[in-house]
This record gives structure tokens, C-alpha cells and sequence, in this order.
């Protein structure tokens, strides 16, 4: 049975939220003119004797500045599952945007796995644009630079196995290096999908969100996460308040904050009439 | 459900998933919580679930035997059909087939599928996948959907929507069986056999959607009504305004569902609604200004 994949927990902490519309989620507007929130989180995998984290999320700092309602410091919230994060060694970073790589600091030591084509992109030219670096905090970028100087940066050409069981895929269009995790848990390979969805509702309607690097690309994405994934079940799309109702906390004590990946989704309706 | 008798027709119901809990807010938009808990008792664990606050549906088509014909009234479900956007119907594998079998039908039996409308869980034994493509589950059978109800979701269909139409189910459940030449489309006053108040008739339901349909057996001592999605659930009797998000029109909704009510309130006529979990029949009685449903005993 050695050869046999191993089968992973998966956790996502939700660590902030953000009052919306409809129409600030999709290109092209939207002619519902209803409340569409958006959830932050991160992601922790837990299998073979490992915990690894997906993205680090943002500060309570950039969180004022931005006006995003910050609810607890994602790092900090590990110990909710009994995480030690001086004991991550490893994080994979789905791609630079603020809200997925702004507590990277508080890892010290850990090693970053990233597709290089993204650190190509926030240190290249289309920076000089507002629309193509507001998403990013030019701190950060440096900060990853000083980290790849330091020998901390995986930087990843294409997909890659990351571990037994654990594979990364890229998924260009909202930013030109994001990847997405495949993990395979007991109920099949799960993906967590990152901002390749944002919602449910971009991927199943084909509606691109908003911040976009290259749209088509975009879309092509949601058809490689379809294939990567066991079913449209085992699809987690990066900030949809819906996967809060969709999957249980791990005890009563953690609801509203940490719920459970690795197990089947309740019934619930992905895309709202 | 007892197999029910009227006159010579004989209906029974054969289930493809007899339980399952859903929550509140997806079958009706303007519930709330202390509407459910002031009707946990007289509802029971049967139809709220335990410790929540999810009603429990039940999805099943009825069988219709006549001297003449097999009949089979709504087809849930389906198997194989994506429906990304609703998980708790996405790719299911059901023992539907054998649970028709068991109930002495096999797919080559079926004179007439009838749909009470088209929403996905209506129509989805419509169609079976045979080598990557959708075909007509009952080979002989004609398919009857009324025309309003097929012209209102062909034309948004045709106006290129951005969610598919009714989740995905209208083109691998509704138009392979047009493709086929196995659809008939009617008047929502159909008479399918017989004459109406003695044979089996259709009488238009719309609200739900456009072209909703109740299909009636009766005779003159007795009368049975199929009702499709008019009411999702007993807790409706209780406070018939509660409405359906996917309704068309609301208002005509929630007349259509007070009209049959106070109708099956005014006399002894058996109701076999779309979803109510085994016994599924029943009669309406009066409670005070409101409802209650009375299951028959199993």
C-alpha cells in the first residue's frame, strides 16, 4: 500500500470580508443590483506528517488602508487547528496580490513556491499601469525579491508535483503566473481553486471577474480547473462567501471561521436565481 | 405511498431519492427561522429536519395505469446530468430505472411521460446518457409538455442566457426528446384520456413557471391531483405566501397555490404533490384562517 497517494485534510481559516454589488464581480456588469460579499481566506493542508499553508493573506494595516473589514491576522489563527507556524516549513503562494501574500513576513523561515512567471510579471512593465498593479503592494514584491535573494523562493516553471498527492497547476488570466492546488483527499482530488474563481458563479456562467490580466486565458482556466478537479463538487473558488455555507466547521467552537474541505459539500445552491 | 384507486386507474409513486434535507433559504426565499420553529411540531422530524432548520423534499414521479395506458408523471432527477450549480443534484447514479422496475415498469412500457413543468428536477429521466449522448430514457413513449411552458424556456433559451436554462436540464433533458420526435407539445387543458371529470385532464398552474400544469385523475366519486411545484412543502399550509426563489411570477404563484388549497380544503380530493416525503398523499384541511396537511395513514 506504499504506493498509495496520501490522503490530505484541508482547512480554509476565513480571515476577512468585504461588503459588495453583484456588478463589481463580473465584466460586464451584472443587471441584479444585489449585495455579492466577498470572503477572504487561507488555505492549510494537512496529510503525511505535513502542514502546509496556500497564500498568507493580508494585515489588519493594509486591511485599514484598503477598507477591508479584517476579522483575525491569518497566521495567528493557525492555532485555532493546533498549527505551530514557526513549524511550516513550506507555503505555496497561489499568486502576489495583497490579500493572498501579505503576512509572508511572519514566516520567516519558510520556503515560498511560486511560479516564476509572476514574479516576472510584478517586477516587469506592466507595473507602470495603475490597473495592473493596484492589486499589488509594491512592499510585498520587494519583500518576495529579498526572500528569492535569500534562496527562500521555489519558483516554479509550469505545473509541478509539490508532493505526493499535492500538484500545482497555472491558470493564467487574473494574473499571468496564479496556480491552482490539486489535492487529493478522501473524497478525490479536490482543488482549491484560488482567484482562477473568485465565485462559484464566474466559473459556472463563464463570466470573468473584474481584476483581470488577460480574459481569455481566464476562461480557458476555469475549463483546466474543471478537468483538474474529481467533480464540480471538489471545486473551492477563492473568495465565494457560499463555500462558508457549503462546508462544516471541524467542531462547533471554530464556526463562521475554519470549516472542512476534505469532506463532501452540503447541498447547497452555487449559483443564486 | 399507498397505490391510490380511482375508478380503474391505479397511481402509485415510485421514488429516485425519498430524503432529502435542504436548507430553508434555497425553497423559499422569505422564511425565517421562527416560522419553522412555530411549525416544528405539527410538521414533525419526518419534514424538518432534527437539530436544523433544512426541510426535507422528496424527489419521486407517479405511475398512472389506466385500462389503455402507462403514464409516468414527472422524472425527477436523471443520472449523469451536470448541475454544477446546484451540488446536491450534480451527477447523481440513482437505482431510478429499478425502482420503476419494481413497480412492474420498464422503460418500454411508458405510453406517456407528462411533466408537470420544466424545472430540472422535473425532467431529468426525460433523457439517459447512451454513449456521450442524451437520449429518450422511454423509447416508445410520447412526450407531452404543455406549449406555453416549452415556448417560455425555448425562448429564453434561444436569448443565449448566462447561467443555462433550468440549471442545464432543458437541452440534455428537454430538447434531445424534441430532436427525437418523441415531444408532443399541448394545451395546459389537455384532455389526456377520458373526458374532464372522468379520464385523466390537465388544468393549468401557472406561477411557478409559465405553463405549470396539475394533471387530475377522476371520476365521479373520487378525484386525485398530481401538483407538481405548487407547493414544495407542507410548512406552505401553515403560511401559503412563502414562495419559491425560482417562481416566475409570485404573485400569480401564490394565487394559483391559495386556489388549489382552498379548493382540496372544500373537498375530500387526494393530493400528490412533487415533493412531500412517503406517505406523500394526503388531504388539505382547514386550520383556523390557515392550513394544515393530513398524510394518509401508510
Amino acid at each position: 500500500m506504499s504506493d498509495k497517494l496520501p490522503e490530505y485534510d484541508i482547512f480554509a481559516i476565513k480571515y476577512a470580508h468585504r461588503d459588495a454589488k453583484r456588478a463589481q464581480h463580473f465584466i460586464g456588469g451584472d443587471p441584479h443590483d444585489a449585495p455579492m460579499p466577498m470572503d477572504y481566506f487561507v488555505w492549510v493542508i494537512q496529510g503525511a506528517g505535513k502542514t502546509y499553508l496556500v497564500d498568507t493573506g493580508f494585515t489588519a494595516e493594509i486591511a485599514a488602508q484598503r477598507k477591508r473589514q479584517h476579522l483575525r491576522c491569518p497566521i495567528d489563527s493557525l492555532s485555532l487547528l493546533g498549527i505551530d507556524p514557526r513549524k511550516i516549513d513550506d507555503v505555496i503562494l497561489t499568486h502576489l496580490h495583497y490579500d493572498h501574500v501579505g503576512t509572508f513576513h511572519k514566516l520567516p523561515h519558510a520556503r515560498f513556491h511560486l511560479q516564476e512567471k509572476e514574479l516576472h510579471f510584478v517586477t516587469g512593465h506592466h507595473m507602470r499601469y495603475p490597473f495592473f498593479r493596484h492589486s499589488f503592494e509594491v512592499e510585498e514584491v520587494v519583500g518576495i525579491v529579498r526572500l528569492n535573494f535569500k534562496g527562500q523562493m521555489e519558483l516554479l516553471q509550469g505545473d509541478a508535483e509539490f508532493a505526493p498527492g499535492i500538484t500545482l497547476h497555472t491558470t493564467p488570466g487574473h494574473t499571468p503566473g496564479l496556480q491552482v492546488v490539486r489535492v487529493h483527499t478522501r473524497r478525490g482530488w479536490t482543488v482549491l481553486a484560488s482567484d482562477a474563481s473568485h465565485y462559484y458563479e464566474n466559473m459556472l456562467t463563464n463570466r470573468p471577474f473584474t481584476t483581470a490580466f488577460h480574459i481569455g486565458d481566464m476562461v480557458d482556466s476555469y475549463r483546466k480547473v474543471e478537468k483538474l478537479a474529481a467533480s464540480p463538487r471538489h471545486i473551492i473558488p477563492g473568495h465565494d462567501p457560499i463555500v462558508m455555507e457549503q462546508y462544516p466547521a471541524p467542531e462547533r467552537s471554530m464556526e463562521g471561521v475554519v470549516i472542512r474541505l476534505d469532506v463532501e459539500p452540503k447541498n447547497v445552491e452555487t449559483v443564486r436565481r | 405511498m399507498k397505490r391510490q384507486r380511482v375508478g380503474d386507474v391505479e397511481i402509485t409513486k415510485v421514488a429516485e431519492i425519498e430524503r432529502m434535507a435542504l436548507d430553508p433559504g434555497f425553497l423559499f426565499g422569505n422564511v425565517t427561522h421562527d416560522l419553522i420553529e412555530a411549525n416544528r411540531a405539527w410538521l414533525g422530524p419526518s419534514l424538518v429536519e432534527a437539530g436544523s432548520d433544512r426541510l426535507i423534499l422528496s424527489f419521486h414521479s407517479f405511475v398512472i395505469r389506466t385500462r389503455h395506458h402507462v403514464i409516468l408523471v414527472d422524472t425527477c432527477n436523471g443520472n449523469d446530468k451536470k448541475r454544477p450549480s446546484m451540488m446536491a443534484w450534480d451527477s447523481l447514479n440513482t437505482p431510478y430505472l429499478a425502482n420503476l422496475a419494481a413497480a412492474g415498469v420498464r422503460p418500454e412500457d411508458v405510453d406517456f411521460v407528462m411533466c408537470t413543468h420544466l424545472h430540472t428536477d422535473h425532467v431529468g429521466w426525460n433523457t439517459k446518457l447512451v454513449d456521450g449522448r442524451w437520449v429518450p430514457t422511454f423509447p416508445r413513449a410520447k412526450y407531452l409538455f404543455a406549449k406555453t411552458e416549452f415556448d417560455y424556456f425555448d425562448g429564453v433559451h434561444r436569448s443565449n442566457p448566462p447561467q443555462p436554462v433550468n440549471r442545464g436540464s432543458f437541452v440534455d433533458s428537454v430538447l434531445p426528446v424534441v430532436e427525437h420526435g418523441q415531444a408532443v407539445m399541448v394545451d395546459t387543458s389537455h384532455v389526456v384520456e377520458g373526458a374532464v371529470g372522468q379520464g385523466i385532464w390537465l388544468v393549468p398552474a401557472p406561477g411557478h413557471t409559465p405553463g405549470h400544469v396539475q394533471i387530475r385523475v377522476g371520476t365521479r366519486d373520487r378525484l386525485a391531483v398530481m401538483s407538481g411545484d405548487i407547493i414544495h412543502h407542507p410548512i406552505q399550509f401553515a403560511e401559503p405566501t412563502l414562495s419559491n426563489p425560482a417562481d416566475v411570477d409570485r404573485a400569480q404563484a401564490v394565487e394559483t397555490k391559495l386556489k388549489l388549497m382552498n379548493e382540496c380544503a372544500d373537498s375530500d380530493l387526494t393530493l400528490l404533490t412533487g415533493h412531500f416525503p412517503d406517505p406523500t398523499a394526503g388531504r388539505v384541511v382547514r386550520h383556523g384562517e390557515r392550513f394544515r396537511f393530513r398524510f394518509q395513514d401508510d
